[in-house]
């Protein structure tokens, strides 16, 4: 078996937002192992000891900050206290994301409002609010890069999803602004679009209906979900200076989803 | 010179927001041109007004509504009006919308939070929250219906220093494709028209009078010159017609080739 891919990240300072989540707690570990100073953060206090537990196993303890990032206060101060705990800020990993869960998924027109609203706060207007103070000090010290994590769904929306897809699709294309806007000043902004991601833990549940798991994932060319570890290797490689050329670009992780219409005759 | 394209729309209510602006009058002029039974909606009534009068100038007529598309209760006021007055809704423009001034025009990282977050709730969350309550009455229809959304190139390929713009108008054009998923079998279709650089009074006075500034623009569209607001509102028509009736989810541009393609090439024609 092959060995993993590394990226040279030492020295570098990578924020995370969300890290408490299922992929975020899996950025902040590969991110570690891949030599980053990692900064943690999230709005559940609980979960950020876990990320940390998990980053000291993989070599190297992380920085944690609880943080609401609806609180516009809060933004400033997790970039506040980013330099002042770990030094600087090279990398962001605008990942923390809200999809109202199998229970919030309705039809627009019986959609929950306030559910729309904290996902458009949150998956949207929160990657612009915090990217830019971060973008302001990556200017004025030495650079960086920053990866928002979007979705499948901003690209190939389904059903019972509006807001969701309606963020996404927002972050997507904010990405892409974001990368001709800063141009040649040495930050890069690029997205990674993941598809179904599950973890050992929730995989059980995934396939217990196995006629309905075979429902979701026959319409994925690698008939399969994804690993988080298979969306934080693009993160990293993203992060670092073998993707130097790389700019204003979506990613998608997705096992083939959103390629093509797989049923044909 | 040929006719103007004609679709069957007798009677059907078409309820357009922005209407008091020059794409939204050229939408309710054409929509009134081919019989609809229009209902023009604005936040400013002056500008109601003139979309009423340009309406009974060639012979037809238009109900108007007052309302600010911010407020719920405002939407909520907006459709019962509409209903009360026209008796329905079978097409919806959301074409209401706003963006920056040029002075406004910053990198993201410097930009206006209170600009953002505007052009974010009008643009974006705007088109769900009329599309929510016009759709209670739309659903009720045994004919179905057709749902327009204005987005924006700018939505397809983004341009500088208009991020809010070009998240909100991505957004839209994302939730558009998924109400036309959800909407299939209540045969409501769900279609964006995206608008490339349109010659308004105001695009004229801020760009096209300073003949370097317009050819700078112009040069990246293929048919070289900006778009009437007639050619807007001639493919909202359409895709609202039963001519289109195969026609959802689908994402349209009318910018004379604007975002086809990538026009700085060695030998571009255009750019001599």
């Amino acid at each position: 078996m092959s060995e993993k891919m590394r990226v040279d990240l030492n020295g570098k300072v990578a924020l995370i937002t969300g890290a408490a989540g299922v992929i975020g707690k899996v950025l902040a570990v590969e991110f570690t192992k891949n030599g980053a100073i990692v900064c943690a953060t999230d709005k559940n206090a609980a979960g950020l000891e876990e990320t940390k537990k998990a980053c000291l196993a993989a070599g190297r303890e992380c920085a944690t900050i609880v943080a609401d990032l609806r609180i516009k206060e809060d933004i400033q101060r997790i970039v506040d206290e980013t330099v002042a705990k770990c030094g600087g800020i090279n990398i962001l990993v605008n990942n923390a994301g809200v999809t109202g869960g199998p229970d919030g998924r309705k039809l627009l027109w019986e959609y929950d409002d306030d559910l729309f609203k904290e996902i458009i706060d949150v998956d949207l207007r929160a990657v612009y609010y915090l990217s830019k103070p971060v973008t302001q000090y990556m200017l004025a010290h030495d650079g960086g890069s920053i990866i928002n994590i979007a979705s499948v769904a901003g690209i190939v929306p389904s059903r019972m999803q509006c807001a969701y897809a309606a963020a996404k699709g927002g972050v997507i294309h904010f990405t892409k602004a974001m990368g001709i806007e800063l141009g040649d000043s040495g930050v890069r902004a690029n997205a990674i679009a993941p598809g179904t991601v599950t973890i050992p833990e929730t995989e059980a549940a995934f396939y217990a209906d196995k006629d309905r798991a075979e429902t979701l994932i026959k319409h994925i060319p690698l008939h399969r979900t994804g690993k988080p570890e298979e969306i934080a290797d693009v993160a990293c490689f993203l992060a670092s200076d073998a993707a130097s050329y790389i700019t204003g670009q979506v990613f998608t992780v997705d096992g083939g989803f959103a390629s093509g219409f797989d049923r044909d005759f | 010179m040929s006719e103007r394209m004609h679709v069957d729309l007798t009677g059907k209510v078409v309820l357009i927001s922005g209407a008091g602006g020059v794409i939204g009058r050229a939408m309710a002029l054409e929509f009134a041109r081919n019989d609809a039974i229009v209902c023009a909606t604005d936040i400013s009534d002056k500008g109601l007004a003139a979309t009423k009068q340009a309406c009974q100038e060639i012979g037809k007529d238009c109900v108007t509504i007052v309302a600010n598309l911010s407020d719920k209760a405002d939407i909520e006021r907006l459709v019962k009006e509409t209903v009360e007055k026209c008796g329905g809704i079978d097409v919806l423009c959301n074409n209401a919308g706003i963006n920056g001034w040029p002075d406004e025009r910053k990198n993201y990282w410097i930009y206006n939070d209170e600009l953002f977050d505007s052009i974010v709730d009008i643009d974006l969350c705007g088109v769900y929250a009329v599309s929510k309550a016009a759709l209670k009455i739309m659903l009720q229809n045994k004919a179905g219906g057709s749902i327009v959304n204005t987005a924006s190139v700018t939505g397809i390929v983004p341009l500088r220093l208009q991020c809010a713009y070009c998240a909100a108008k991505a957004g839209v054009i994302s939730m558009t494709k998924a109400m036309a998923l959800e909407l299939g079998d209540k045969k409501i279709r769900v279609n964006a028209l995206c608008p490339g650089s349109v010659r308004t009074p105001q695009t004229d006075a801020l760009f096209y009078s300073d003949p370097g500034r317009k050819k700078g623009i112009l040069s990246h569209v293929i048919a070289g010159r900006s778009g009437e607001p007639e050619e807007m509102a001639s493919l909202v028509c359409y895709l609202a017609s039963d001519d289109a009736a195969y026609i959802t989810g689908q994402i349209i541009p009318v910018d004379g080739g604007w975002v086809t393609g990538y026009v700085a090439d060695y030998d571009s024609p255009l750019l001599k």
